[in-house]
């Protein structure tokens, strides 16, 4: 049988719409390991660009490149010869290419590449719009054709030569068979033939049989029913099916459909076959090629996988997914019908999306104008991203994010628009805005020093104006330096201490730090520092707040404390501390502690009525009042008592100090106890000397009185004796001359009297003692003072048992016996009797002057000794007035005593005691031992 | 003859005073003490009386005092004894009306001149309707003169030296030249007799009560 076979063309697979392929680009990830494993060449193609910006290992291995890269970037007139089969250019039929794919979205064509090597492939192309990542691509899988059109060529030429020998050569038909078989068997199609009456196969090339699974043999006794399951995925029996095919073959159209195959074990093989008539005589031939489709198809689940997939998260996502085009809304979720502030979606589907918005946009754009304008944006670019204000049916603005983008859908193009309510986030941005500027503000207008610096090199990148105003510099100057550049640090090791902690933390709490001014200026600083990111860069804020004054007060305060430290401490006062709410010690100087004898920790918490202060407490009441009122009290004397009980006098200063914020009084105490006893001292030394003074004055004006009187009588008695000394009687001129005498004597003695008593109180009257014969010197005595007084009275002598040695000063005695019996004498009548008696007592002398005289009146005798007292009695009996005292005087100075005894009108015993003998035992002779010449001092 | 009492307690003293007195043709009367001698002054109703200072029992301001109180007696002339150191006594004594005093040790002339001097005053003041009272210095206040000026005035016209009126005022010698001063050009005057005049010209009153 000749088997005519057909004249293989260039098939026009415009109609081929791989609708599985053209909705690849949906898929993403799908498509890219479909991309990646598929034995076809797949290129992907840039139909702005011109080239190839991807393709698979298959395209590589066709081309024969070494690797993908020697073929990105390429133009397919590159690959290819510079004029195609047809005759048209590469370069040409490129665009025509092109601009076809881009109006139908796919086109299928056949295509002559160039092999690296040189020789030329035919390539059958089909061809693809996607969209990629937001680009417009081209999906170009291409199929090496070369042996089908070789097999195309070679059919033809066998054809034709079988038409030339069809007649006569049936062995040459079998073997043209076995050629054709042979060819078949290359193609890489699955190709078999079968009858159209049988329904038979009558021949399968290798492909098909492993298509089938079926060995050759085999396959003649199949029809395509046979290896196929009973029911076609949609629903029809495959064997009417297979006669409803054949009968179109039969008739000459070229049905291309998708046959699922059923190979023995059952296994389903989804293809796509195509049938053509094989002109043959008498004979109804079905040529049938046959693809593999199994991996289109499970592209074409995973594509209504994701398809699923996408509806899934078309529904369920959070953003707003509006599926629009030029005029209205196609499709929403749910979450654009809340953003919109609508309940249900039918509300917004149908409506002009532009219709959803205020009249202008914030910007001042009108809506409708500027709504269309992205849209025009999106379907030209592919997308677009801006903000939009839209408007719920309730009238609220709603501030919306929207991202466009151009796709595919139901085979139209369409917006999907991602929308985002950002009302929130505008609020925030407003908010931030806000603080943003407050912040900046805050910044600013801070007191305390603010700067922003690059962590990696400390440069600043902002500071304050008051960073800027101590540091001496214009803000221009210090951004984009560093501290240590700017001469800040004052001190590079502190510096270094102060990154090893940063290093350490991670952050500065309140270090301080001392920096240095453009002029100078030290300052100590309390520094804060926080990293933080900025933009996703390090970067340092740090705050300083300048204490230099502070420093300097805390500094101040210390030394001032020092000083009172000192102060309290080494004050000879007693300075103490007590609290005034319980009037409790707080502290106490040393100075008080040694007076009180207490170490500090007995003292401090008790009061100064613990401690048994106060003298007298109503004392202390007055004085804490007082600094109540005043709030001090100044050098008040006080009587305070130590723990032994001895009493101090002290000069009280108080205060009342704040310490801690709570009143405390500060008491200072000076002790003048011996100030005071000194001041009595010398008060009492002052009464003394002044009644000394007073005495002596007094002595002096009585002296000079004294002098007076005799004065007087002399100069009036010598003025009468002048004047009428003729008319004068001899007794009364007599008279007048005694007078005179006997008051010039009378001064001379008094004179005499008074210089020794002078000597005597300035101590310059000395007791010279010397051995004397007591017993002769009394006798002399008793001789002298009768002579002087003229025997006027009888001087009667009794001594006993005087010893004959006496030890004493002969001057001294001189005043004081002879003054005493020329008393004696004087006072008393003439003729009267006066006696000296000398007894010896131990080693005293007693001495007595006795007379019957006038005597002392009791009221005299109280001023006996007084200088110039004279008795009341004495009438014209002249007298000093000194002489007992000095008497008196002379016997202190000897060591002696005097008394005086006397009765007024019946006489005066006047009793001298002398220690002038010696203690010791005399010996029976009297003699005295020697020890008096020790006494001596010899 | 004229009745002088002297009350002395030292008896030389006594006698010699007595004695001169007597030789210039006084009677004189005297007495030991103050009491005494103001007994014997009511009694015998002296011409003058002189008076030591220092007397036992009752001293001679205390005689005087007593003098004063006794309208019979308060016009005797009455003169001090006193000794140097007793100025402010002679001041006080001055001032309660003493006419005088003298200073011991007295020269017997002196004494007796004084003596005389005030006999013969009182005795023109007793005849004659001339009879300054000196005690007060009241009337010699119409001249216009500063207080201590005025008593100055009242002193000079009683015959007293300027030494004298300082001890009795008590003020320096050279303050009493000062107010003697604004005296003299006060009363447009160059001489104390002149002052004296003037001043006893208002002291001349009738008899007034000084028993004040």
């Amino acid at each position: 049988m000749v088997m005519k076979m057909p004249v293989m063309e260039k098939s026009d697979w415009t109609e081929r719409t791989s609708a599985p392929e053209t909705q690849l680009k949906q898929t993403g990830g799908v498509f890219d390991s479909f991309f990646e494993r598929t034995f076809d060449a797949v290129w992907l193609f840039d139909p702005q660009a011109g080239v190839f910006v991807d393709c698979n290992e298959a395209a590589v291995s066709l081309i024969g490149a070494k690797n993908k890269e020697q073929l990105l970037q390429t133009t397919p007139s590159q690959l290819s010869p510079a004029i195609q089969p047809d005759g048209v250019s590469s370069d040409e039929r490129t665009e025509q290419i092109i601009a076809l794919v881009e109006k139908h979205k796919s086109y299928q064509f056949e295509w002559m590449v160039r092999h690296m090597d040189g020789h030329e492939i035919p390539l059958e192309v089909s061809c693809t719009q996607i969209i990629k990542d937001g680009r417009k691509l081209n999906v170009v899988i291409s199929r090496d054709i070369s042996e089908r059109k070789k097999a195309e060529r070679e059919l033809r030429e066998l054809n034709q030569s079988l038409e030339r020998r069809v007649e006569e050569r049936t062995s040459e038909l079998n073997s043209s068979k076995a050629r054709f078989r042979a060819l078949v068997e290359n193609a890489p199609d699955a190709i078999v033939v079968f009858d159209g009456d049988t329904g038979r196969f009558l021949f399968g090339n290798e492909h098909a049989c492993r298509l089938y699974d079926v060995p050759m043999e085999k396959l003649t006794e199949l029809t395509p029913a046979d290896v196929s399951p009973e029911f076609q995925p949609d629903g029809r029996r495959s064997d009417e099916l297979v006669r409803e095919l054949m009968a179109e073959a039969l008739a000459g159209k070229m049905p291309v459909f998708e046959w699922m195959h059923r190979r023995p074990n059952g296994y389903l093989i989804a293809t796509e076959v195509r049938l053509l008539r094989l002109p043959a005589e008498g004979r109804n031939l079905i040529r049938a090629s046959i693809m593999d489709n199994t991996e289109r198809k499970a592209a074409g689940r995973a594509l209504r996988e994701s398809e699923e997939k996408f509806r899934a998260l078309f529904e369920g996502s959070s953003h707003g997914v509006v599926l629009h085009d030029e005029n209205e809304l196609l499709e929403v979720n749910p979450a654009a019908v809340r953003i919109m502030g609508c309940k249900y979606a039918h509300e917004l589907i149908g409506k002009n999306p532009r219709a959803m918005a205020p009249e202008f946009q914030p910007n001042g754009e009108n809506s409708d104008e500027m709504g269309r304008r992205y849209i025009g944006e999106c379907l030209e670019r592919g997308s677009a991203r801006f903000e939009w204000v839209a408007q719920a049916p309730d009238g609220r603005h709603i501030p919306l994010e929207v991202a466009l983008t151009r796709i595919q859908w139901s085979g139209r193009e369409v917006i999907q628009a991602f929308i985002t309510d950002i009302s929130e986030r505008k609020r925030a941005q407003e908010a931030l805005a806000d603080s943003e500027a407050l912040f900046s503000a805050a910044i600013q207008s801070s007191p305390i020093f603010i700067a922003m610096t690059r962590m990696e090199d400390s440069s600043f990148v902002l500071v304050n104006d008051a960073f800027v105003n101590w540091s001496g510099y214009s803000r221009e100057e210090i951004i984009g330096r560093n501290a240590l550049n700017l001469g800040f640090w004052e001190d590079p090791a502190e510096r270094e201490a102060f990154w090893a902690e940063l290093r350490r933390t991670g952050f500065i709490r309140e270090r301080e730090c001392r920096f240095r001014n453009r002029t100078g200026r030290k300052s100590t600083m309390l520094i804060s520092l926080e990293v933080l990111q900025l933009k996703n860069v390090p970067h340092m804020l740090g705050m300083a707040l300048d204490i230099t004054k502070r420093k300097k007060a805390e500094a101040e305060l210390r030394e001032s404390e020092q000083r009172f430290s000192a102060a309290f401490q080494a004050s000879p006062a007693f300075i103490g501390i007590l609290r005034t709410s319980d009037e409790k010690y707080v502290l106490a100087n040393d100075a008080f502690l040694n007076w009180i004898g207490y170490p500090l920790e007995e003292v401090v918490g008790r009061t100064c009525v613990d401690l048994g202060l106060w003298e007298n407490t109503a004392e202390r009441d007055v004085v804490l009042k007082d600094l109540q009122t005043h709030g001090f009290i100044r050098q008040r004397e006080c009587r305070w008592l130590n723990p032994k009980g001895e009493r101090f006098t002290i000069l009280l200063s108080a205060e009342t100090i704040m310490l801690n914020d709570t009143p405390h009084m500060l008491s200072m105490a000076l002790d003048i106890t011996q100030r005071k006893r000194a001041e009595e001292e010398l008060l009492n030394t002052l009464q003394h000397e002044k009644e000394l003074s007073q005495l002596k004055s007094n002595f002096v004006s009585m002296v000079s009185h004294e002098f007076r009187t005799p004065l007087g009588i002399i100069q009036s008695s010598a003025e009468l004796l002048r004047d009428f000394h003729p008319r004068m009687q001899t007794i009364e001129r007599d008279e007048q001359l005694d007078s005179i005498t006997r008051n010039t004597r009378r001064m001379a003695r008094m004179m005499e009297d008074i210089l020794v008593l002078s000597r005597l109180e300035a101590g310059k009257l000395e007791f010279q003692p010397a051995t004397l014969d007591f017993k002769a010197y009394c006798a002399r005595v008793v001789d002298e003072v009768s002579s002087a007084t003229n025997e006027r009275c009888r001087i009667e002598l009794a001594l006993k048992s005087i010893p004959p040695e006496a030890y004493a000063d002969e001057r001294l005695l001189g005043h004081i016996l002879p003054n005493l019996l020329s008393n004696a004498v004087k006072y008393s009548e003439p003729r009267a009797t006066v006696s000296l008696t000398v007894e010896r007592d131990g080693n005293e002398a007693v001495c007595i002057v006795g007379d019957k005289g006038i005597g002392i009146s009791e009221e005299d005798q109280q001023h006996l000794f007084k200088a110039f007292h004279r008795g009341g009695n004495v009438g014209i009996r002249p007298g000093t007035g000194l002489g007992l005292l000095l008497v008196k005087s002379c016997a202190e100075l000897h060591g002696g005593k005097v008394r005086v005894k006397s009765r007024i009108g019946r006489g005066t015993t006047v009793t001298v005691t002398l220690p002038i003998f010696d203690n010791l035992d005399m010996g029976r002779d009297g003699a005295l031992a020697p020890s008096a010449a020790q006494r001596a001092g010899k | 003859m004229k009745k002088i009492l002297v009350i002395e307690d030292e008896p030389e003293m006594r006698r010699n005073i007595t004695a001169l007195l007597r030789y210039y043709d006084y009677e004189p009367i005297a007495a030991e003490n103050g009491r005494k001698g103001l007994e014997l002054a009511r009694r015998e109703k002296p011409d003058l009386i002189l008076c030591d200072v220092m007397l036992p029992e009752l001293d001679g301001h205390g005689v005087l005092q007593a003098m004063q109180t006794d309208s019979t007696l308060a016009q005797t002339p009455f003169i001090f004894l006193t000794a140097r150191g007793e100025k402010e006594d002679i001041r006080s004594g001055m001032n309660l009306g003493a006419d005088d005093y003298l200073t011991k040790p007295v020269a017997n002339a002196d004494l007796v001149r004084a003596i005389e001097a005030r006999l013969r005053r009182s005795e023109q003041q007793m005849r004659r309707e001339f009879r300054p009272d000196f005690s007060s210095t009241v009337p010699l206040q119409k001249l216009g003169l500063t207080p201590r000026a005025t008593e100055t005035l009242l002193w000079l016209a009683q015959g007293k030296t300027n030494a004298d009126i300082a001890t009795i005022l008590g003020i320096t010698e050279s303050t009493v030249k000062k107010y003697v001063q604004e005296i003299f050009e006060k009363l447009g005057i160059e001489t104390r007799g002149a002052a004296t005049v003037r001043a006893l010209e208002l002291l001349n009153a009738p008899v007034p009560s000084t028993t004040s």
